[in-house]
């Protein structure tokens, strides 16, 4: 007994002592992935996901710290002062990052971090119940312009992706009611007991609800693989774009061997079919872009952010 | 229907699929025994496992985690007054008098009786009447969850008899707690103060973990008794147990029925359902002053809504695609990556795996049933153990329970804080129970208010909705009820007893301990309502009507103070019992400190060890021998390990390393 714990508390010694690391052989030790949002939700399946298959490419192990709050932006405060080694990653999304230096709830500027790149979205949906009295979009906005300001949409996260969706909507002069739900079940509940008329929705969360949703349209440039009968807001002649990317991210002054080594590791995980099948499943689509593709997606969006946040503030 | 049912079992017995269950159903109850780990971490840190198995068994897995946490908390509330999970705060109110009393194991299998029926009622209601449910669940609008949210919080007013306002006063500071961090419309920082530790909220378990744990180890510091309890061992327990449980039938399957709709609602979960059960329970029972003093059904009813809302919360799920608590959600998240999407479909498509899931939830209760006696064996074996022994045992959980669920130092800085303050509140008869009341019904009432304000602008008027809805005028005049019923009982018992209050102001007051916290309180209530004038729009109406309250309270009670002529207060512990706590804090801040350059577990050693040694050479005159240094030793180590082993290898959770581990 006494020896058991001897060698254990040893053991415990060695692990803990701090281990060199250099480029080449990286990694040479497991990698730590920062989920800034509570386990179970989509930041964290979407890594749990690659979790057998990180471990295959890599020859290391993810662990993972979960650090919730303020809708990831602590744990994403939290990974700017750690150490740009590649041993501390995070996963984050867009828009809610960009969003997040515009509005000062974190303590960062998007430029504090290097990015591997985003691997999976997240369609957003506008849905109404099935059996509401609206069949189209066209029907939908029709009676909104009616009757300003009487019918409500829903969303699911504050200053999130489904928010932005709708002030999107709201800005081009559709005038409906926004109402802002902390969390999809709450949102959709809320449309199916007709306390509200319509929804912004990730597809993920909307998946197991289909058989009781309409979806009118989709905010993205082409249709849904998945659900390919619904029209995107660009065909009924509306300029909404907005989708949840899963970004992979890392303090700022990653070494650039290390940084490509973790770039090249993960597109090969995501472009493995049995992940891609898994993530179908879950309702989110594999879509590689890398780190200067991702910074052009926060420019390209940074003004219109602007504006969106000025525009929900005048809201309230 | 009955074949699939049948079905089910038969899948469920295969071998491979119990013994599944059995894991499962072990780490769910040692994560919710565990502060810090909640029903929803200990899913979410089993759903990675089940990737590998087939979906069926996937499922059986995580029902027994869910079932199994749900229950692990009862016994460390009964035991030592610490409820693992928010939905064992309840059961502490009874739980711990019973203890008191000697009557801990008895307690303890009342507790594990009334889990498992209560999840085979949860179970099987979700099996025959998903539909119906689902669709009441629906109707219930943002209104209605608003003013249940009040009248949960209505309740106080009954829950500490002879302190109503005090009682009222903890409700609205929970209230207030609840209110740092992100607003919930447009996520802008709140009563932060540009600290960037406070954007995250006061986190409730951290909060909790600090509100009961910590402050019921100072209060056990006081005594200078051995043990927790001095009793022989009661005889014949489990029997006195099913005895309690059967006599009280009716009653179980009342709050089962309860815990079973809350836990259908989007939004509210196992510590609602057991917090509204126990107050109904109390409501309507003939002598409502037995509880809180040690009454049976004060565990019977909690434990048993809480266990029912698990199948609950199942039904928006499997009806309608919608996870009814977080819990659920991320249930629904390891279905989905299986390949099959949780809602109707399921149901039409695969009920075979529907109806082996459901079944294999009425195992896994009974299953629990065996666990949880064994577990019942050993945990009430903590009561033979000296308190002085325990107590760095328990601040040590407490420090690694409140860093677990957000892996956040700033959380451990705010367990010690309001451990802290807890006690100093406790004693001025603000109790621990009504600030949790308070936090865990908060943000459901707030979140609620602003979607109804939301809602308004679209209808006529706000009023039309948040008061003349028929859902709402209906618990209105509930609370209204809630409030004046406790009011005039008191009133009629002084009438009857012959008391005649003649109110004459006295400076009596000036005397009393509880007279100068609630001044402080209403200070602080002044300074933030202050702060919260800066804020605009919706997210100022909720703060500044629960600071005002605060305001109010405070002072209809200094008031109430002014004019009695006598302090009727319990006396303060004594100096030498003070000196110690201070003591014991001294070494939780140390550890704390020493957490950055040491390691967590090195630290939390050396703060383990200092208490113990402070409580076995200090405390209890040991001699200062080798041998009194090996067992500190000794000791301090094994519960290291142990803790090691429960949150690093058993939970995965992460803490920070420093020099050493």
């Amino acid at each position: 007994m006494l020896h058991s714990i001897l060698r254990l508390v040893c053991a415990l010694l060695l692990a803990s002592l701090p281990l060199s690391a250099s480029a080449a052989d990286y990694p040479d030790k497991p990698v730590q992935m920062v989920v800034p949002f509570n386990p179970g939700g989509g930041s964290d399946l979407v890594i749990r996901l690659i979790e057998k298959e990180f471990a295959r490419e890599f020859g290391q192990p993810l662990t993972f710290v979960y650090k919730p709050g303020a809708s990831g932006a602590v744990g994403i405060t939290e990974l700017k002062s750690t150490k740009p080694d590649g041993y501390t990653l995070a996963s984050q999304s867009y828009p809610h990052i960009i969003i997040q230096e515009i509005s000062g709830s974190g303590n960062f500027a998007v430029d504090d971090f290097d990015y591997i790149g985003m691997f999976a979205t997240d369609d957003i949906f506008f849905a109404v119940r099935k059996k509401s009295r609206f069949h189209t979009l066209e029907e939908f906005i029709a009676a909104a312009r009616e009757k300003p300001n009487t019918l409500s949409v829903a969303t699911t996260d504050t200053m999130g992706c489904s928010h932005m969706a709708a002030l999107k909507y709201k800005s081009l002069g559709i005038p409906v009611n926004l109402i802002t739900y902390t969390g999809g079940a709450k949102a959709i509940a809320a449309l199916l007991g007709g306390q509200v008329d319509a929804l912004m929705i990730v597809k993920s969360v909307a998946v197991p609800a289909l058989s009781k949703l309409n979806l009118l349209a989709v905010c993205n440039t082409a249709r849904d693989a998945l659900l390919s009968d619904v029209p995107t807001f660009a065909e009924k002649g509306y300029d909404i774009v907005q989708f949840n990317g899963r970004l992979i991210l890392a303090p700022k002054g990653l070494p650039a061997d290390v940084k490509k080594r973790l770039t090249d590791g993960l597109v090969a995980v995501y472009s493995d079919p049995d992940v891609a099948a898994r993530a179908k499943n879950s309702g989110y689509d594999i879509k590689i872009a890398d780190g200067d593709a991702v910074k052009k997606m926060f420019d390209d969006f940074r003004d219109e952010a602007g504006k969106l946040v000025k525009l929900a503030q005048s809201l309230k | 229907m009955l074949d699939f049912i049948v079905q089910g079992f038969v899948s469920a017995l295969v071998p491979e699929n119990l013994l599944v269950m059995f894991i499962g159903l072990l780490v769910g109850i040692v994560g919710g025994m565990l502060p810090g780990i909640t029903t929803v971490t200990a899913v979410a840190l089993f759903v990675p496992f089940t990737f590998s198995m087939s979906p069926e068994m996937a499922l059986i897995a995580l029902g027994g985690v869910f079932c199994g946490a749900m229950y692990g908390g009862a016994n460390a509330a009964i035991l030592i007054n610490t409820p693992g999970t928010p939905g064992s705060i309840a059961t502490s109110l009874d739980g711990y008098p019973l203890t008191k009393q000697g009557r801990a194991e008895e307690a303890c299998y009342v507790a594990l009786l009334a889990s498992t029926l209560g999840g085979i009622f949860g179970v099987v209601a979700l099996m025959l009447f998903f539909e119906p449910l689902s669709k009441v669940a629906l109707s219930f609008g943002s209104e209605a969850f608003f003013w249940m949210g009040l009248f949960g919080l209505s309740t106080l007013a009954a829950m500490f008899p002879g302190h109503i306002a005090k009682g009222l006063l903890g409700g609205a500071m929970g209230l207030a707690l609840g209110t740092v961090g992100l607003d919930p419309v447009m996520g802008m920082p709140r009563f932060t103060f540009d600290v960037f530790s406070l954007v995250q909220g006061l986190d409730m378990v951290a909060l909790m973990i600090g509100l009961f744990s910590v402050s019921q180890m100072f209060v056990m510091l006081e005594s200078n008794e051995t043990y927790i309890v001095s009793m022989a061992r009661q005889a014949h327990a489990l029997k006195r147990a099913l005895i309690a449980v059967l006599r009280h039938l009716r009653l179980l399957g009342v709050a089962s029925a309860i815990g079973t709709f809350i836990g259908a609602l989007p939004g509210a979960g196992g510590s609602v359902a057991a917090l509204v059960s126990y107050n109904e329970a109390k409501r309507w029972d003939k002598n409502p002053d037995r509880y809180g003093q040690g009454a049976i059904e004060g565990i019977l009813v909690p434990e048993s809504a809480n266990n029912a809302s698990v199948g609950g919360s199942l039904v928006p799920l499997l009806s309608l695609g919608i996870p009814g608590s977080a819990a659920a959600a991320v249930l629904a998240g390891g279905l989905m990556a299986q390949g099959l999407t949780p809602g109707p479909q399921l149901m039409e498509k695969n009920p075979d795996i529907a109806y082996a899931f459901i079944v294999s939830m009425i195992l896994a209760n009974i299953g629990m049933l065996f666990i949880g006696y064994l577990l019942v064996r050993i945990c009430t074996r903590i009561l033979d153990v000296p308190k002085l022994l325990i107590i760095p045992a328990v601040i040590s959980i407490s420090f690694l329970g409140a860093y677990a669920l957000r892996n956040s130092m700033f959380d451990v800085m705010l367990m010690i804080v309001s451990g802290a303050i807890a006690y100093v509140l406790l004693k001025a008869h603000i109790m621990p129970a009504a600030i949790a009341l308070g936090l865990v019904l908060g943000r459901i009432i707030e979140e609620n208010l602003i979607v109804t304000c939301y809602r308004a602008q679209a209808k006529d008027s706000l009023a039309d909705l948040l008061v003349f809805s028929p859902m709402a005028a209906v618990f209105m005049a509930a609370c209204v009820l809630a409030v004046i019923i406790p009011l005039w009982l008191t009133h009629r018992k002084e009438r009857a007893a012959g008391i005649v209050r003649r109110p004459r102001l006295s400076a009596a007051c000036l005397g009393r301990y509880d007279f100068w916290v609630v001044l402080l309180i209403t200070l602080g209530g002044i300074f933030f309502f202050n702060q919260s004038r800066e804020l605009t729009g919706v997210s100022s109406y909720f703060p500044q009507a629960v600071y005002a309250s605060i305001i109010g309270l405070g002072v209809f009670i200094m008031g109430m103070q002014a004019f009695q002529s006598a302090p009727k207060g319990r006396a303060l512990p004594s100096c030498g019992a003070l000196g110690n706590i201070g003591i014991y804090l001294g070494i939780m801040v140390m550890a704390y400190l020493l957490i950055e350059p040491l390691g967590f577990y090195t630290a939390l050693f050396s703060g383990t060890g200092a208490m113990t040694a402070y409580g076995v050479f200090g405390l209890t005159k040991r001699k200062c021998d080798w041998r009194g240094f090996a067992f500190v030793l000794g000791y301090t180590l094994l519960l290291t390990i142990v803790e090691y082993g429960c949150f690093r290898l058993l939970m995965g959770v992460q803490t920070p390393t420093g020099f050493l581990l």
